[in-house]
């Protein structure tokens, strides 16, 4: 298909835009729009109108979707015109040149089996996959069918891909075991789950073997239990008999003494105590009655010396009063003459200031309050005038500088004068260093051929065994890579092989040294127990578990035959000998059988080595033949050098790849050589053309006359700034003068209006209209005063006049009480009579309070007295009622019979006491079965009997907690292994290994099927290249670079796999991709990517070829021109679309034909 | 009206493994390693609860090969359990069981009867008016007919049948005891208890012939429901026959159709969808998935070549359901490419090219190009037994077409 036009209507910014392009074959469809004008937008419209617009485009952000169209012209392979829509939409958003819906059946035939990816892979390119492309074209050395591949499919390193999926299998699971990898972690961890699930499992016998021991040990412990239990009973027993003896008489004695006491009599316990606290209670009555009747004399006899003044106490209150005004009084009298001396002073200063501010009375300057709104108006226009006529000083001052500035700058432009005009000069001197410095050109270009001589000769020099010089090096033709490397392969195939047989034949002989050894150590065993030996001490083993079970499970007598059996160690201890026995004849049965197994093992391993070793000597022969008849073959081979020895395969590489580096350096010295020669040609050139714009005599040579040429355009260029410079600062100075003037204007004009206000203000403040400011301003000072004196006079007015009156009043009250009161105080001062009334009035209240005291003493002691009386005669009637109780008056008689009574109590007490200590030790029996238990046992033997039994108790005990401990450990196990799910766990690991072991090995698999694929699929391809497209690429390659390369060709490495080599101009070099530069090898991946597309084009309907900025990296201008000759070419086969934002490509195109290139600009 | 239940249940293959998952540090190995106890558990205490008059088991306790002990001791603990609450309990050995060496040593609780392998053994209770008939397996395979042994049905008493057989044949199980349903029918008994057979299956209704499934599914072969069957009798006839669950862990094969899906992100929400109904089915059981990705898909060539990528996200988006709630099997790729892959051989440039050369490759060599590599992994694997759609036991025509596939999708720019 071709397009005539493009149109995108709402389409990313585009409102409507419309491309009339051209269809003809040969010509080339040039658009181009400036950067970020819509290239990029113009390849996706082309993409979305021939397979469909994305559901969530980026082209909608301007427009949205509605009214989102994109409409195509053209004519098909027939030259059939049609019309194409595509909507923004779903379902089929395809419309014909009328708007209505296009079967996609249509587009279908214009564009074949194309989808977008191919069109982004091989009908678009742009300079970016162009550089991607030639740099997985030099990644594979050039190999030819990756190049071919990548160019027509846009999909770059095949070879990578395979890489990266043996890479990934590698990764899961190499063919050689890395235990670190995820496959064989996997194999590990089944491995040992396995393992697990053997060492974990609890097979049936061992439970069953577990459940005897189990039982066996539980019922021991239960029969010493028992033993345990009826032993210490008797002990209990004995050792109780031993407590209750002693206890036992002692309860005889006291029942007798009990009986001994009957006939006293029974008193009360605390009689005794009773009768003793009654007599010195009478005594004590007696002599506290006679003291109470001594204290209420002595307290009458103070009272009655007590005397009052009731009078004054009455006045107390007025006396209080007086003396609380007392210190207020004696303050005034000290302070009240400081205080008249101030209020003097006072009048005298407001006297003075009212007659400086020139007023009458006080009252005119009441008038003007220190912060009343005249004196603020007053203090602001003083202010404002220091800031206005500071401003006007200034304005004045900054327009007088700059007039000054003015004419001194113009007598600086006067001096500098008009320059020169170095235009031509500076032309030439740019001319001849348009390339660079000229000289460090040459310089560097002649260093250069130096370094290239050197790498000549240093090349040569690494030449192995020759010494005939450059040239005859180059003369020799060497052998074809291809034999050379067959018949190095031979030599070096059939040396390895001679190795490899003699390594074989050495790792046989060490193994068969080994295994002999193993042989020999195996043999020096030790003598095995024959069976009837196990037989026996398995018998013997069974008998002592069948007396066991016998005796102990079914309760038979079997003492003899245990005697026989056992004696004299124990049934227990014979019978665990026994299956120990047993189990060691066991183990070196099974020993010695695993021994045996690995003798035969041995001997066989020893007769297949022998055979092994016997072929491998064989092989060995071959091995040193086939080696000989590689080393004939190679001597032809390597024979072109003329070497007088015949070099190894590897020397031989060395030499060719050897030669090739020095015909590489001869190349470059000899391009380093023209290069120095054409530059020394144009410096000649280019000093001719400045010599005729300067003195001949300061151009002898290029660098002189450079330098010459260039302190000319200095000094001008110096001269035409600095008169530059001051014409700006002329300019400057005058802009600053008219700003001082305006600036004067204005201050003047603030001035006039303050001083109108200002008149206005000293008419408010009653000053002279001819006051300055800075008159008023010490105005305002003094009235300030005035208003302070004034209010501090009238507060010392106020404080004199309060503290006469003080006085006066306290002299009156003084005198009035006094007349009242204290009659003979008349005539004293009212402080000292005040005084004198103070003390007579604390000494009556002293008085007052002593006489209150005394007579609460008096009633208190007339109460004791009576309380005395009392408490004697209650102590009294206590003593007879005491007499009657004991049954005695006398004393004497009375201790006699309290004495007789508290014997027959102790009796009594003691007998109950040994009574309830022989329930407590007697274990709560009756003390008749106490006697009767006694009289059983005789005492003789009780020591020695309890001393056994104690000593079998702690021998059963021990024996018991061994039991104990058996039947625990035993119990532990068996819980052990009812609870315990390793084994299932561990079959649960090793099914999770399984299942990873499934995925990782079929991911792995086709990894590797991947792999295998690519690489296989690569080799077909290899084979499948065929000389004619190499020879169309390269065809191409020398039309985009201008002849400079004739072409390309395919060479073969040293695998026989072809790869890319670039001829040069010559027809006779060639360069290795990597050899290339950047550009060439860009232009060379072009090259192919033309051809595939001729390619497609021949086989099915084609889709336009977007070039898009695909230029920008041809940096050589002709490079470029031949580059759009290439696509113009590929013009005949598939419409050419250029997408670009240089716009020197239309100079370009000029240089092309007319008619080669339609042009078409599209508009930011 | 004398009504009473019993339940019937068969291959409980205590402590046999969840097969397939493979190991995961969040998962609660506990609830895996002890699935099929807990199953076993709970049909005990169901037994108990539901106050049934017995218990018929229909074969296959353990696994054959498994030997340990603990599994014996836990088997005879619950059985005591349940024979203490009055429930007597009536096994028939299956295959597994006969080669069990736990089978060999234990010793069952009173109350427990294991039928005879010699002959067709009889437990009747009278006071149900029960007559249970059944015959173990007396070795690990069985092709005889054991139903010649069984007698015609007792007049007068509910005739049960227990029985392990594979009847005429069951996919995926071994022809065991081979029988037919007319002879079974023939034999004149009420209720047919039937055991070997994991699938839930009631053959027929009159009389009842009913495989109940196992216990506690145990891989993904073995999805759905799995527990025991609760049979009601009432006046001499069984009434109904209903499956109870008792399963603790839900096997299920998600399925998850994808077609105008864009990316990875889309794919996987509608397999996290997928999981939710699956979990939702399983009534708050942890779940076991295989999720299979089906349909014609853009996004198939990166679903087959980022299958680790994929595989993460399926297990992330179960993940999102609570830290053990569901538990990822595999993710099987089983979509197509809505490229067309077949039709790339007849396009005119060089992917064209190369996809007919890998056509003639895979015609040519087939499974030749893979060369030594899948032998070396084999050789790895003694005693390892793979699924049989792994492609080491396929072979490897259907994994060198799906390497086809891999290869031309990322060529054309699927991946």
């Amino acid at each position: 298909m071709r397009l005539t036009s493009f149109s995108l209507e709402n389409y990313a910014h585009f409102a409507a835009v419309r491309l009339s392009l051209d269809p003809h074959p040969g010509r080339i469809n040039l658009v181009v729009a400036p950067n970020g004008g819509g290239k990029t937008v113009l390849r996706q419209a082309f993409h979305d109108l021939l397979f469909g617009i994305r559901g969530q485009t980026k082209m909608a952000f301007q427009f949205g979707y509605p009214g989102m169209r994109l409409i195509a012209e053209g004519i098909d392979g027939n030259g059939v015109p049609f019309a194409i829509g595509r909507r923004k939409g779903i379902g089929n958003t395809l419309f014909d040149g009328e708007g209505n819906s296009l079967d996609p059946a249509i587009l279908k035939q214009l564009i074949g089996e194309a989808d977008g990816v191919l069109f982004e892979r091989l009908f678009a390119l742009d300079s970016e996959l162009l550089r991607s492309g030639a740099n997985a074209m030099l990644a594979s050395g050039g190999d030819l069918a990756e190049a071919l591949f990548a160019a027509g499919s846009g999909v770059a390193g095949l070879r990578r891909l395979r890489d990266q999926y043996e890479g990934s299998r590698d990764q899961l699971a190499p063919g050689h075991r890395v235990g670190s990898r995820p496959f064989y972690r996997e194999l590990d961890a089944f491995h040992g789950a396995v393992a697990a699930v053997r060492a974990a499992t609890i097979q049936p016998r061992d439970w069953e073997e577990s459940s005897t021991k189990l039982t066996f040990a539980r019922d021991r412990r239960d029969s010493l239990a028992t033993r345990q239990a009826r032993d210490q009973a008797r002990i209990e027993q004995l050792e109780r008999i031993k407590r209750v003896q002693p206890w036992l008489e002692q309860w005889c004695a006291a029942q007798q003494e009990v009986e001994h006491t009957s006939g006293a009599p029974r008193l009360p316990s605390d009689t005794e105590r009773r009768w003793r606290d009654a007599r010195q209670a009478v005594e004590i009555a007696e002599r506290e009655h006679k003291a109470a009747t001594d204290r209420l004399q002595s307290i009458l006899e103070a009272l009655a010396a007590e005397r009052l003044d009731c009078g004054l106490l009455v006045e107390g209150e007025r006396i209080d009063d007086i003396e609380r005004a007392r210190d207020q009084i004696a303050s005034d009298h000290r302070d009240l003459p400081r205080r008249e001396t101030e209020q003097r002073q006072a009048s005298a200063r407001l006297a003075e200031l009212l007659s400086a501010l020139g007023a009458g009375s006080a009252d005119e300057i009441t008038a003007i309050p220190p912060n009343g709104p005249q004196v603020a108006t007053a203090r602001e226009l003083i202010t404002q005038h220091g800031a206005l006529a500071e401003r006007l000083r200034s304005a004045e001052a900054d327009a007088a500088k700059c007039e000054s500035e003015i004419a001194a700058a113009k007598d600086a432009l006067g001096q500098i004068g008009e320059s020169d005009d170095a235009a031509d000069l500076e032309a030439r001197v740019e001319e001849a260093h348009a390339d660079g410095d000229p000289v460090r050109r040459l310089i560097d270009l002649q260093a250069k051929l130096a370094l290239d001589q050197a790498r000549l000769v240093a090349a040569l020099a690494k030449v192995p065994l020759w010494d005939r010089g450059v040239e005859a090096l180059a003369a020799v033709v060497p052998p074809s890579r291809q034999g050379m490397n067959r018949a190095a392969t031979a030599v070096e195939k059939a040396r390895a092989t001679q190795v490899d047989v003699e390594r074989e034949v050495e790792r046989l002989s060490s193994e068969l040294s080994a295994a002999a050894e193993r042989l020999a150590r195996e043999r020096e065993g030790k003598p095995v127990p024959d069976v009837a030996a196990i037989e026996a001490v398995r018998a013997h083993r069974d008998l002592g578990w069948s007396l066991i079970r016998r005796s102990k499970f079914e309760g038979k007598a079997l003492e003899s035959e245990i005697a026989a059996y056992a004696m004299p160690l124990g049934l227990a201890t014979v019978f665990e000998r026994a299956i120990g026995a047993a189990d060691d004849l066991a183990d070196r049965r099974d020993e010695e059988s695993r021994r045996l197994a690995a003798i035969a093992e041995q001997e066989l391993i020893i007769a297949r080595l022998n055979k092994e070793i016997g072929t491998a000597g064989q092989g060995v022969v071959e091995a040193r033949d086939a080696c000989k008849d590689a080393a004939h073959r190679w001597a032809a081979v390597a024979g072109a050098f003329g070497f007088a020895e015949i070099p190894d395969p590897g020397d031989l590489r060395e030499v060719i790849a050897a030669r090739e580096a020095v015909l590489e350096a001869r190349m470059q010295r000899d391009v380093a050589q023209q290069a120095v020669e054409a530059e020394a040609e144009r410096q000649e050139a280019a000093r001719d053309r400045l010599a005729r714009l300067l003195p001949p005599e300061k151009c002898a040579s290029l660098a002189e006359a450079l330098s010459t040429a260039q302190q000319v355009i200095d000094r001008c260029a110096e001269a035409r700034q600095e008169r530059d410079r001051v014409r700006a600062e002329i300019e400057t100075f005058r802009r600053l003068h008219r700003q001082a003037f305006d600036e004067r204007n204005l201050a003047e004009q603030a001035f006039a209006t303050w001083q109108s206000e200002w008149r206005e203000c000293l008419s408010r403040l009653n000053r002279p209209p001819t006051e300055t400011p800075a008159g008023v301003g010490k105005s305002i000072e003094l009235i300030e005063e005035a208003h302070l004196e004034r209010r501090k006079l009238a507060d010392l007015d106020h404080r004199v006049a309060g503290m006469r009156q003080n006085i006066a009043e306290f002299e009156m009250r003084v005198a009035d009480l006094v007349a009242a009161v204290t009659p003979d105080l008349i005539g004293q001062s009212a402080e000292a009579a005040a005084g004198e009334l103070r003390k007579r009035l604390k000494d009556n209240r002293e008085t007052e309070v002593r006489r209150d005291i005394l007579l609460a003493q008096e009633m208190n002691a007339r109460a004791k007295l009576g309380e005395s009386v009392t408490e004697h005669e209650c102590g009294k009637a206590v003593l007879e009622a005491l007499q009657q109780e004991i049954g005695a008056s006398a004393a004497e008689e009375i201790a006699s019979r309290i004495t007789l009574a508290r014997r027959r109590s102790d009796a009594e007490a003691k007998l109950i006491e040994i009574e309830a200590r022989l329930v407590e030790i007697g274990d709560g029996w009756p003390i008749e079965a106490l006697e009767r238990e006694i009289e059983g046992v005789p005492a003789e033997n009780l020591d020695t009997e309890l001393e056994q039994l104690r000593l079998d108790a702690e021998r059963l005990s021990k024996d018991r907690e061994d039991a104990a401990r058996d039947e625990e450990r035993l119990l532990a196990e068996r819980q052990r292994i009812e609870a315990g799910d390793n084994a299932i766990d561990a079959e649960e690991r090793r099914q999770a290994a399984i299942a990873s072991i499934a995925r990782i090995s079929a991911e792995a698999l086709l990894d590797h099927a991947a792999g295998c694929l690519l690489r296989q699929g690569i080799e077909r391809l290899r084979e499948a290249g065929d000389s004619d497209l190499v020879r169309r690429v390269g065809a191409a390659f020398a039309r985009i670079t201008g002849g400079a390369y004739a072409g390309i060709a395919a060479d073969e490495d040293e695998n026989g796999a072809p790869f890319l080599t670039a001829i040069e101009a010559d027809r006779t070099t060639t360069k290795r991709i990597e050899q290339l530069s950047d550009g060439t090898r860009d232009q060379l991946f072009l090259a192919l990517r033309l051809v595939m597309i001729e390619d497609y084009a021949e086989k099915a309907p084609a889709l336009p070829f977007i070039a898009d900025d695909l230029l920008q990296t041809f940096d050589d201008y002709g490079r470029t021109a031949n580059a759009l000759a290439a696509l113009s070419d590929l013009s005949s086969h598939v419409q050419v679309i250029v997408l670009s934002h240089h716009r020197q490509l239309i100079d370009v195109v000029r240089a092309l034909p007319v008619g080669t290139v339609n042009v078409c600009e599209l508009a930011a | 009206m004398n009504e009473f239940r019993f339940l019937h249940a068969a291959d409980l293959h205590l402590d046999s493994p969840m097969r397939g998952l493979e190991a995961d540090p969040d998962a609660p190995a506990q609830l895996l390693r002890g699935a099929s106890r807990a199953a076993f558990r709970n049909l005990v205490d169901a037994a108990i609860e539901e106050q049934v008059a017995f218990m018929v088991i229909a074969g296959d306790l353990y696994d054959g090969d498994w030997q340990d002990w603990g599994t014996g001791h836990f088997f005879t603990e619950q059985a005591a359990k349940l024979v203490d609450a009055g429930i007597p309990l009536v096994i028939a050995a299956g295959n597994h069981d006969a080669a069990s060496v736990i089978t060999r040593h234990l010793r069952l609780p009173d109350g427990v009867t294991l039928l005879p392998h010699d002959r067709c053994g009889r437990v009747v209770f009278e006071d149900r008016g029960v007559a249970i008939h059944g015959q173990s397996f007396a070795n690990r395979s069985v092709s005889d007919n054991l139903t010649r042994n069984y007698p015609n049905a007792v007049p007068g008493l509910l005739n049960i049948g227990l029985l392990h057989t594979a009847l005429t044949g069951r996919p995926g199980h071994d022809p065991y005891a081979p029988t037919t349903v007319e002879t079974l029918a023939a034999k004149g008994y009420h209720y047919w208890a039937l055991g070997h057979v994991h699938a839930r299956e009631i053959v027929q209704q009159d009389p009842w012939i009913v495989f109940p499934g196992n216990l506690q599914g145990r891989q993904i072969r073995e999805c759905g429901p799995k527990g025991a069957s609760l049979v009601t009798v009432r006046g001499g006839h069984v009434i109904a026959v209903d499956h109870r669950p008792f399963d603790i862990l839900r096997w299920c094969a998600v399925e998850v159709p994808l077609a105008s899906e864009r990316d990875l992100d889309g794919a996987m929400a509608r397999v996290g969808q997928a999981l939710s109904s699956s979990l939702e089915a399983a009534e708050g059981r942890p779940v076991a998935a295989r999720v299979t990705l089906t349909g014609v898909t853009p996004l198939h060539g990166e679903l087959i070549g980022e299958a680790d990528r994929v595989r993460q996200g399926v297990i992330a988006e179960g993940r999102q359901h609570g830290a053990d709630a569901v538990w990822i099997e595999s993710v099987v790729v089983a979509t197509a490419s809505a490229a067309d892959l077949e039709g790339l051989r007849d396009r005119p440039d060089v992917i064209g090219r190369f996809s007919k050369v890998l056509d003639e490759l895979i015609g040519e060599m087939g499974p030749d190009l893979l060369g030594e590599y899948p032998e070396r992994l084999r050789h790895r694997l003694p005693g390892i037994e793979l699924p049989l759609k792994h492609p080491l036991r396929q072979g490897g025509p259907e994994l060198l077409k799906r390497a086809r596939e891999l290869v031309l999708a990322r060529l054309t720019g699927e991946v």
